[in-house]
């Protein structure tokens, strides 16, 4: 079986999230799936160039597993354009094949990644493919950050679990037994806000503007 | 009253839309296509929140509608309804328009938000289009439309789904206080 790990981050690789996801999930599905073949695929976020080796190896794949994050309540616009695409290249003779995805938001509720879960499970079902899982995530603005803290560690505990839950699921013939997790790492929300907030002003600072600027309105007629 | 419309009508049915709210429009309503495939996606890179606060970093004709846009009393945003969310072309001009809100994150209706950039917010409306769309894809939509509201905190948005040659009262409340404005 070939597996294809796509992120559908802007940033890449070099991404805060959807990378580091992808790297962890593979190591979960290795601990079982040793003989799975694993590939990575970036989604290029310019449309410029052939879209056809990037079509290419989605086709070849029997497992799709994507990671990226929340934009605006849904998918990042080029993850759209590239399931267009293949919706675009779909042949009769195209391929089922199982989908999962990771969907991580910057905010702390795991459950506003809902909604671009389901826009993935639409996309599925109207192209044959079968729509397996999907992980929607709080707090994913710093894993990469936290990527030291061991999986198995009392903060990463629910997200393990959830891992666990797509790993298991890969070869299973019924049903998978919980369609949606939403999980987070184990941290206070109002900590996690705090921390979020702190930082931006000093980035602002950083790029040689006063902090105040961050309020700047230049629409404003 | 100054009023927007944003759409992104690839198709004969955006196209049927598109001449309705046209045809029923005043000169006070000004009208953005922002189908276009060599606009760069958002970045990710956070510049228009710490690099330039307010502005995303592309200059490409987007800056333009978002001031359009931003100082609107009503905006319309069009679009085919596309696996029930958004066009790709609609998200990434909304992607890019995160600089209308501020990076820092507070509570809102019981959930983690943004807080608005701007005192003074449109009142949005959000359109979307297709036929033979299931109720589960146009259930979806309308809720995405909801969470835009949320993220927006603009207390205000409307969203429908509508069908081509169907009923399109929706654009009416959209226009009606543009022809006024135009009496």
């Amino acid at each position: 079986m070939k597996i294809l790990f796509i992120n559908g981050s802007p940033r890449g690789e070099k991404g805060s999230s959807s990378f580091p996801i992808l790297k962890d999930l593979a190591g979960v599905i290795t601990e079982v799936h040793e003989n799975f073949e694993q590939n990575f695929l970036t989604l290029p976020r310019s449309m410029k160039g052939d879209p056809a080796p990037v079509l290419k190896q989605m086709e070849e794949a029997d497992i799709w597993v994507f990671a990226m994050p929340l934009y605006v309540d849904t998918l990042p616009s080029h993850v759209l354009r590239w399931l267009m695409e293949y919706q675009k290249s779909r042949t009769p003779e195209s391929l089922s094949r199982r989908v999962y995805a990771v969907v991580n938001s910057g905010f702390p509720e795991p459950e506003q990644n809902r909604e671009a879960l389901k826009v993935l499970e639409l996309f599925c079902r109207q192209n044959g493919l079968e729509w397996r899982i999907g992980i929607g995530m709080g707090m994913g603005e710093p894993y990469k950050q936290m990527v030291q803290v061991p999986l198995k560690s009392f903060f990463k505990s629910d997200i393990l679990r959830a891992y666990e839950a797509v790993r298991d699921d890969l070869n299973r013939e019924s049903l998978p037994e919980k369609p949606l997790c939403f999980v987070r790492m184990r941290w206070p929300v109002w900590l996690y806000r705090i921390q979020g907030n702190m930082g931006w002003p000093m980035r602002v600072k950083q790029n040689g503007m006063k902090k105040s600027e961050i309020y700047a309105r230049p629409y404003v007629l | 009253m100054k009023y927007t419309v944003i759409y992104d009508c690839p198709d004969s049915q955006g196209q049927d839309i598109l001449d309705y709210l046209m045809k029923n429009s005043s000169d006070k309503v000004r009208f953005f296509n922002i189908a276009d495939e060599e606009r760069q996606p958002c970045a990710g890179c956070f510049g228009c929140w710490i690099k330039t606060p307010g502005a995303c970093i592309y200059k490409d004709g987007l800056d333009a509608v978002q001031r359009e846009d931003f100082g609107s009393d009503r905006v319309l945003f069009l679009c085919p309804v596309t696996w029930g969310g958004y066009s790709p072309a609609l998200k990434l001009y909304l992607d890019r328009s995160i600089c209308r809100v501020l990076p820092f994150l507070v509570s809102h209706r019981g959930e983690t938000h943004h807080p608005p950039r701007y005192e003074h917010n449109p009142q949005l409306f959000l359109a979307g289009y297709g036929s033979s769309l299931s109720t589960e894809e146009s259930e979806l939509f309308k809720k995405i439309g909801e969470n835009l509201d949320d993220n927006l905190s603009s207390n205000s948005l409307n969203t429908a789904v509508l069908s081509v040659g169907g009923d399109y009262s929706f654009l009416d409340g959209f226009l009606n206080d543009a022809m006024e404005a135009a009496s």
